[in-house]
């Protein structure tokens, strides 16, 4: 879990695509705002894990996104009630999905899986913009104070910080 | 940039399949563990399965020794299984749906013992609690029936040694009310008459009259002239004395009506004196029993209670039944607990319902002890085809029917049978019982509550017939018992029924079940009514008779007295009044010869 985060705030200070950052923590809210246990979430750990992503960033940003998706529950649930039963056009396409085979496994007639899965999928593409331009600003703004704090000086200069380089190095 | 991680696909491969094993490898204890908690909640006591094993490539799940805790009695189990088998449609399971082609349930008991207590943990309790709907706690069914009681019959010896001025005393007699107050009624009616007597024409007035008259009569003019003018003057003197005659007259009749009134009224006490008997037996706890009332605490109660039961249980089973709905309609969304959200349902356009039994075969598990008050089986077996989520889709009713004999012999043929059809927006379920030659025997073997009733069937041959039709929530259902060979054991506080139960013959009774799940009502007839109320009349008053005598004669001998001064206080005023009015009346007679015929007006008569 450690692991992760100290690789994301190395990265962060790294010359790393802040794209892939910010997809990570893009990828890491479907899951976050979304029932765990849905079947979606096997693709996007697929995405997470296959695609050069920065998992410290999706297992961040899943963390962040569990708190918020409690907040959100009821909203998530209006949604989906909606998505589900009140719009006209969409319900044949409902009642096929119902009828089709290991669709409904998918869960996505629960109104709280649908309203979190179509929010997510609909902030997708903001977060996702909205973490590449924080991790600009961050490198272009904040990383040298940052840097300069003292108990980041103190930190780095630790036995721990000196053995998890090391550590890091002979990993690769 | 390389845009594809490798070893991320092979960690992603170790994670699905560690979890796919992990899965198979616990898939048993997860679906027990499932069913356990669920049905436990749907129950209200804990439901235990002693061994699960399911067949992924077969679909079949195997349960032995499943145990249905009863939430009433914790340390009894409502049902046992002792096995249970089905497979499950492969097909419908890719549509989430499960289809049990074939269901064989063995070794079924109920009423059994536990070994360890059925009530549910805190936690699911709690859970529970949550989910009660209010029409669970709600109504139970219409009690009238099985709270009939009896009168305490022995009151009635220990009433016959108290004599009747003291089983009087405290008592307010509405009799003796009614003669308190009559003397006022007498005193108002004097006060009355004697105003009037007083603006009635007098004694004295009359007389003068009278006289007035005899002297004018003497005074006839000699003048012709002036006997126009005389004739006026005694015309108008006759006038005068014929409306006071006729005013006294009217008195006279209104005064007789009224006295008439009064008299009569007084003849009302013999009335009160009935009633007053009545409610001093009714006060006393002298209850006399209707012949509905002894068939209803000799085996009505006990039938009344049996039903109220198949119907408690038959309203808790309609709650897990789907309702009968037409076809393409959705549920209404429910209250959702929260990050659970809520399973929208569709309609089924193609193949199977969510849930569908198409048959299950039981037999139960022989019962060789023959218990008192609890139906043991010798043998029983039976099916139910069709129990589906959607019976609109499956197109059937679900069908079901047991058959069996009780143990020793104790019921020839038994045969339970009937029909959920819930394919219409309203429901029509029914249900047919059928029990020949149950032999009912309890001699010997009363148990202390049975002691303390004042009648039981001690032993009988019963045919019992009883079906119940349910449309909607209305019910309208028969149950019919023919008994043959009754002996009805009477307990000491009916011993005055002895005589009478001991010759009863055979007999019918019947009960009507109507009104609805939630406040079902039951009315009893019995063909043995009719003798038992002419029967229990004599018996009541052969019993009762002395003792009601004794209190009449008490009320009539403490209100003879007052009755005797009512009516001298009656006949005193009436001969008052009377006497005055009739001396008055008396005056206004003329001389003979005086008087006016008819069509002479004008001219009195001796003045031609």
């Amino acid at each position: 879990m450690i692991q992760p985060i100290i690789s994301l705030i190395r990265m962060m200070h790294s010359e790393t695509d802040p794209r892939q950052i910010s997809l990570g923590f893009a990828l890491g809210m479907v899951p976050g705002l979304t029932p765990l246990t849905s079947p979606h979430n096997l693709l996007a750990l697929l995405v997470i894990l296959f695609f050069r992503v920065n998992i410290g960033a999706a297992i961040l940003s899943w963390g962040v996104f569990k708190v918020l998706a409690y907040a959100l529950d009821p909203l998530f649930h209006q949604i989906g009630l909606f998505l589900l039963t009140r719009v006209g056009f969409l319900q044949t396409l409902w009642t096929a999905l119902y009828n089709a085979p290991l669709l409904p496994y998918t869960g996505f007639n629960n109104t709280v899986v649908m309203g979190s899965l179509i929010f997510s999928l609909l902030a997708f593409y903001p977060v996702f913009w909205g973490g590449k331009f924080m991790v600009l600003k961050y490198r272009e703004t904040l990383m040298e104070r940052f840097n300069r704090l003292k108990i980041v000086q103190v930190f780095r200069a630790s036995k721990i910080y000196k053995w998890y380089s090391s550590y890091s190095k002979l990993r690769g | 940039m390389k845009m594809i991680r490798w070893s991320g696909l092979i960690v992603f491969i170790v994670i699905v399949g560690l979890i796919t094993i992990f899965s198979l490898f616990f898939l048993d204890g997860i679906i027990k563990g499932i069913i356990e908690g669920r049905a436990s909640l749907a129950v209200g006591a804990k439901v235990e399965i002693g061994d699960l094993k399911s067949k992924i490539f077969g679909l079949r799940v195997d349960i032995q020794n499943l145990q249905v805790a009863n939430p009433e009695e914790p340390m009894r189990n409502s049902v046992e299984i002792g096995s249970l088998a089905f497979d499950l449609a492969a097909a419908p399971l890719l549509k989430k749906k499960i289809v049990i082609e074939r269901m064989k349930v063995l070794d079924l008991a109920w009423n059994t013992p536990r070994k360890t207590s059925g009530a549910l943990p805190p936690r699911l309790q709690k859970k529970l609690e949550a989910r009660k709907k209010p029409s669970e706690l709600g109504a139970k069914a219409e009690k009238r029936i099985e709270e009939c009681v009896l009168p305490d019959f022995s009151i009635l010896a220990d009433l016959k040694k108290r004599s009747p001025e003291e089983l009087l005393k405290g008592i307010n007699l509405q009799s003796a009310a009614f003669l308190g107050d009559y003397p006022k009624k007498v005193s108002a009616a004097k006060e009355i008459w004697e105003k009037r007597l007083r603006e009635l024409p007098t004694k004295e007035d009359i007389e003068k009259d009278i006289k007035s008259f005899q002297a004018l009569k003497d005074q006839r003019p000699k003048d012709l002239t002036q006997l126009p003018a005389y004739f006026e003057k005694v015309n108008a003197l006759q006038k005068k004395i014929n409306d006071t005659q006729k005013t006294l007259t009217t008195a006279q009749r209104e005064f007789q009506t009224e006295m008439n009134n009064l008299k009569a009224s007084l003849q009302e006490v013999e009335k009160l004196k009935d009633t007053d008997v009545k409610t001093v037996m009714a006060k006393l706890g002298v209850q006399i029993p209707s012949a509905t009332d002894l068939i209803c605490v000799l085996l009505g109660k006990e039938v009344a209670h049996k039903v109220n039961w198949a119907l408690g249980m038959y309203r808790n089973l309609s709650q897990y039944t789907s309702k009968g709905k037409p076809k393409e309609e959705k549920e209404k969304p429910k209250p959702i607990p929260r990050m659970k959200g809520m399973d929208v349902r569709f309609p089924i356009t193609q193949g199977y319902p969510d849930f569908l039994l198409e048959l299950a075969e039981f037999s139960v598990r022989p019962d060789m002890k023959k218990a008192s008050g609890v139906f043991a089986f010798e043998r029983l077996a039976g099916e139910l085809r069709g129990l589906t989520s959607h019976p609109t889709l499956y197109g059937k009713p679900t069908l079901f029917k047991l058959n069996g004999s009780m143990v020793g012999n104790l019921a020839k043929d038994f045969a339970l049978a009937g029909q959920f059809d819930h394919r219409k927006t309203v429901a029509e379920d029914r249900i047919d019982l059928n029990i020949k030659e149950l032999r009912i025997e309890q001699a010997g073997t009363r148990d202390p509550q049975a002691q303390a009733s004042p009648l039981q069937l001690a032993s009988a041959l019963l045919n019992v017939n009883g079906s119940l039709g349910v449309k909607g929530e209305a019910l309208d259902g028969r149950v019919l018992l023919n008994v043959l060979n009754p002996k009805v054991a009477v307990g000491s506080s009916a011993a005055i029924l002895g005589d009478l139960l001991k010759n009863l013959g055979p007999f019918d009774l019947s009960l009507s079940i109507g009104g609805n799940l939630d406040q079902p009502s039951i009315a009893l007839s019995s063909s043995a009514t009719k003798t038992l109320t002419s029967g229990l009349e004599n018996l009541v008053q052969k019993e009762m008779k002395g003792l009601q005598d004794g209190i009449k004669n008490v009320i009539s001998s403490r209100m003879d007295k007052d009755l005797a001064a009512n009516r001298n206080e009656v006949s005193g005023l009436e001969k008052l009044i009377q006497g005055e009015l009739s001396s008055r009346l008396g005056l206004t007679s003329l001389p003979t010869g005086t008087k006016p015929k008819e069509g002479m007006k004008g001219l009195l008569p001796g003045f031609k």
